[in-house]
């Protein structure tokens, strides 16, 4: 085995199992990318900053998302980068945009890229100049920074953060819960609707949001809820902003910690947690059914497809299901212990790495396999895979209950994956 | 006036054109940059990478290295990688902070060589170019590189008179099928293919002995203009400028020959006059020049080129024009009576002109991929669209 690219469990290194190198990109592309989340803004306009090489890709996701009249960029010369200041050169350059609107967006979300950091961009400066001008337009300070990514915050947490700075607080607090900092609408069926129905509150996700001016309204909530591991540090300041009650409740995968997510949902709407045991019991016949559906059938799960991916082949495993391997490039914190958990329990588990350099080259001939997530069917080779990004809005038991019923429509049918796995931003209408 | 694009996507970006331009040639390209240029690359501007495995991986660079001056981590990533992978050669392509902070390529190229063997060059790309001059850079430091030990020609013992085609990447061919053509072409014509630089079935003849093996060199677009000349300066190789489009390609034949007799490069389209007119075709200088040209030979229509790409490699024709900004698209587009160009332009058009599609993978990426042509056999006025 080659222990570039793939590591049994029992011999991996918490938290990156492989040595960091050069990275590969594999041709997988349903998970959403800034683009895809800024959009999640209604009506708002998006305005990068950056060189040419760099606006391509955000200018042709929203192409292929038919929304090219939503995005725009202000593309930097040689020159202006090395003998301008780039203060100047970016307020000029939004400004200029702008003026070519015949009627200005409510919001424009403007990304400045990594060398506005190394330039020393005055941006305080671009902002207030450009609020004095433009009244009417709410500038939502999100970056495209990756050079920061690595130490610091990612541009999707900074993007999810900035989306919530410019909604006001307001003093009449609705019955409303609030689903924020994610991309994926929650499974209608899982037993969380169930719970804030019964404390006769409202749910409402940034999905819902059907205009700007109802987006801005999300500071009446009386409970917000972020389930998705980068939406958490946006959400969480906007609901202390706010003074609006804030859970993080992840997509957890076992049971115990299922219950103690919904224990604080319940305890914050103000009612009692009811009586789970029927759901965690159909929840358990569903993965035994699963099991005998689906035989020895090796499974891959990728952690695009989940955030908790070594969790869910946790939950599958304990139900004999034959989870051979996950494809991650490193563990989370949020998985550390069930991570060594199966580093006891199921030491031959393989983790397989995505990013490093031979997965270009490796064999992708394990047709064989079941796959969940894209990144796994693509390495495996398979087109028997669940095609889903980021939990799929699968909450709880519920939520888990479909997933198994997922897993077995991707066992009985063949997907077409060539052209389903480089489609950008699953969910998003897809031109090509 | 700063460069705003308000509705235009930008073309393919230089590092990505240096990607696609090596990417057949069995050896390693390493982006310095922290994400993204390698995932924007691969999902617009890429056909091959579902399907064909290439060693183009970026660095991953952060902040602190970058503050730092910490080259280290990527000559190690490189190393390791080198290591394992034994690629032919490794390519290093900049990216902005590396441009920036002055990354001195160049040494970390000669450091790399010294320890590994494997030739190591630079691609100055920045990503404020575009594709045409990321393709250009690449294929001429690959081809310095090849040829670096070779002092002159190889003598042609053969009789057919040798041929290289060089320009082809699938940023201005994305149809296979129209590089095929143009080997079709040339061999029903007596010439011997030795290699295209760099798509299709012969790419991998593109060698450092057949680099130097050619009677004369076809350039079929402006990204191959550089590495041609160079050729012809060092090895005194000829090379014609020119794209075998409908109506053209006698006259290209001709060229080709004369350029082998004569020794001279030429450019083939210039020998096709036109006079300025409100039919615009956009595009690829070598191409949409070609194909103007061919439709004036064949039928009598002239037609105003609106070159898309990097004039500075090759300036359009007199009466033609470069645009680079979408306030310049606009003004060439905004007197026209037709419009020959990739479908994105007609958000730049005026309305009730005649649009006529010739989707360009470097302006549209994959969105009408299944519409692009082979573009030898592309003939609006055949097609009654003209």
């Amino acid at each position: 085995m080659d222990k570039t690219l793939a590591v049994r469990i029992k011999d991996a290194a918490y938290p990156n199992p492989f040595k960091p190198g050069l990275e590969f990109n594999a041709p997988v592309h349903g998970s959403w990318n800034i683009v895809h989340i800024g959009m999640q803004v209604p009506e708002a306009h998006q305005i990068y900053i950056c060189a040419d090489n760099c606006m391509r890709g955000v200018i042709m996701t929203a192409a292929e998302m038919d929304m090219l009249d939503r995005i725009s960029g202000v593309v930097l010369e040689e020159h202006e980068m090395v003998s301008e200041d780039i203060t100047t050169v970016t307020l000029e350059g939004i400004r200029e945009l702008l003026g070519k609107f015949d009627k200005l967006p409510p919001a424009v979300i403007v990304f400045p890229v990594c060398v506005h950091h190394f330039l020393n961009c005055d941006l305080e400066y671009v902002y207030s100049n450009l609020e004095k001008e433009f009244p009417g337009v709410v500038f939502i300070r999100a970056f495209m920074d990756p050079i920061m990514q690595k130490l610091h915050l990612t541009p999707e947490q900074t993007l999810r953060s900035a989306m919530l700075e410019g909604v006001p607080s307001s003093d009449r607090k609705e019955k409303t819960v609030s689903v924020l900092g994610c991309d994926m609408p929650l499974y209608k069926d899982s037993e969380i609707f169930e719970l804030i129905d019964k404390a006769g509150y409202k749910v409402r996700e940034i999905f819902d949001m059907g205009s700007f001016e109802e987006y801005m309204g999300l500071g009446s909530s009386s409970l917000n809820i972020c389930n998705y591991p980068t939406g958490d540090l946006g959400v969480k300041t906007f609901s202390d902003r706010c003074s609006i009650p804030y859970l993080y409740l992840p997509f957890a995968v076992l049971p115990e910690e299922i219950d103690e997510y919904e224990r604080r949902l319940s305890d914050a709407l103000g009612i009692e947690l009811p009586d789970m045991t029927a759901l965690k019991a159909e929840l358990d016949n569903a993965l035994d059914d699963l099991r005998a559906y689906i035989h020895d059938k090796p499974v891959a799960i990728d952690y695009t497809a989940h955030p908790r991916p070594f969790g869910l082949a946790y939950l599958l495993l304990e139900h004999g299901i034959n989870v051979r391997k996950v494809y991650a490039d490193s563990v989370s914190a949020e998985e550390k212990d069930v991570f060594e958990r199966l580093k006891t329990e199921y030491p031959d588990l393989l983790i397989e790495a995505t990013i490093a350099p031979g997965c270009r080259i490796a064999e992708r001939k394990d047709s064989d396999y079941l796959a969940i997530g894209q990144k796994a069917a693509w390495f495996c080779g398979t087109k028997n895979f669940v095609n889903i990004i980021e939990g799929a809005g699968l909450y709880g038991y519920k939520g888990l209950i479909r997933l198994t019923e997922l897993i077995k429509i991707a066992y009985d049918n063949e997907s077409d994956t060539e052209d389903i796995v480089p489609r950008k931003g699953l969910g998003c209408l897809s031109s090509i | 006036m700063r460069n705003t694009f308000k509705i235009l996507p930008v073309l393919t970006g230089d590092v990505s054109g240096a990607a696609s331009a090596l990417y057949e040639l069995g050896g390693m390209t390493v982006i310095h940059d922290p994400s993204g240029c390698n995932s924007t690359y691969n999902t617009h501007d890429e056909t091959r990478w579902y399907n064909e495995d290439s060693l183009i991986y970026i660095s991953g660079l952060n902040d602190m290295d970058a503050i730092t001056g910490n080259d280290d981590r990527f000559i190690n990533a490189i190393l390791d990688a080198a290591d394992s992978l034994s690629p032919k050669f490794i390519a290093l392509a900049n990216s902005p902070i590396p441009f920036l902070n002055g990354t001195d390529f160049e040494g970390i190229a000669k450091v790399i060589t010294g320890r590994t063997g494997i030739p190591c060059f630079y691609v100055s790309t920045n990503a404020t170019g575009d594709y045409a001059s990321g393709v250009s850079k690449a294929f001429e430091a690959y081809v310095r590189q090849m040829t670096s030990g070779i002092d002159k020609k190889t003598t042609n013992k053969i009789g057919k008179i040798r041929a290289g085609i060089i320009g082809a990447t699938p940023l201005d061919f994305a149809n296979p099928e129209t590089i095929a053509s143009v080997v079709s072409l040339l061999e029903s014509n007596g010439f011997e293919v030795l290699f295209s630089l760099a798509m299709g079935d012969l790419s991998e003849g593109a060698v450092s002995g057949n680099l130097v093996s050619t009677d004369v060199n076809l350039v079929i677009s402006s990204t191959g203009l550089a590495s041609a000349r160079y050729l012809y300066d060092r090895f005194n190789i000829p090379y014609v400028v020119g794209f075998p489009a409908a109506g053209l390609s006698d006259i290209l034949i001709e060229k080709l020959n004369t350029a082998y007799e004569t020794s001279k490069p030429c450019i083939a389209y210039e020998a096709v006059v036109r006079s300025d007119s409100n039919i615009v075709i956009a595009g690829e200088t070598v191409v949409a020049s070609s194909v103007a040209a061919g439709i004036k030979e064949a039928y009598g229509i002239d037609m105003r080129v609106v070159s898309v790409s990097d004039c500075s490699i090759l300036a359009p024709l007199e009466n033609d024009l470069y645009c680079h900004t979408e306030d310049d698209f606009i003004d060439a587009f905004k007197d026209a009576k037709a419009v020959i160009a990739d479908p994105l332009y007609k958000h730049v058009c005026p309305e009730n002109i005649k649009f006529i599609e010739l989707p360009h993978l470097a302006m549209s990426g994959r969105l009408y991929l299944k519409k692009i042509p082979d573009i030898t056999r592309f003939d609006p006025v055949k097609e009654g669209l003209l």
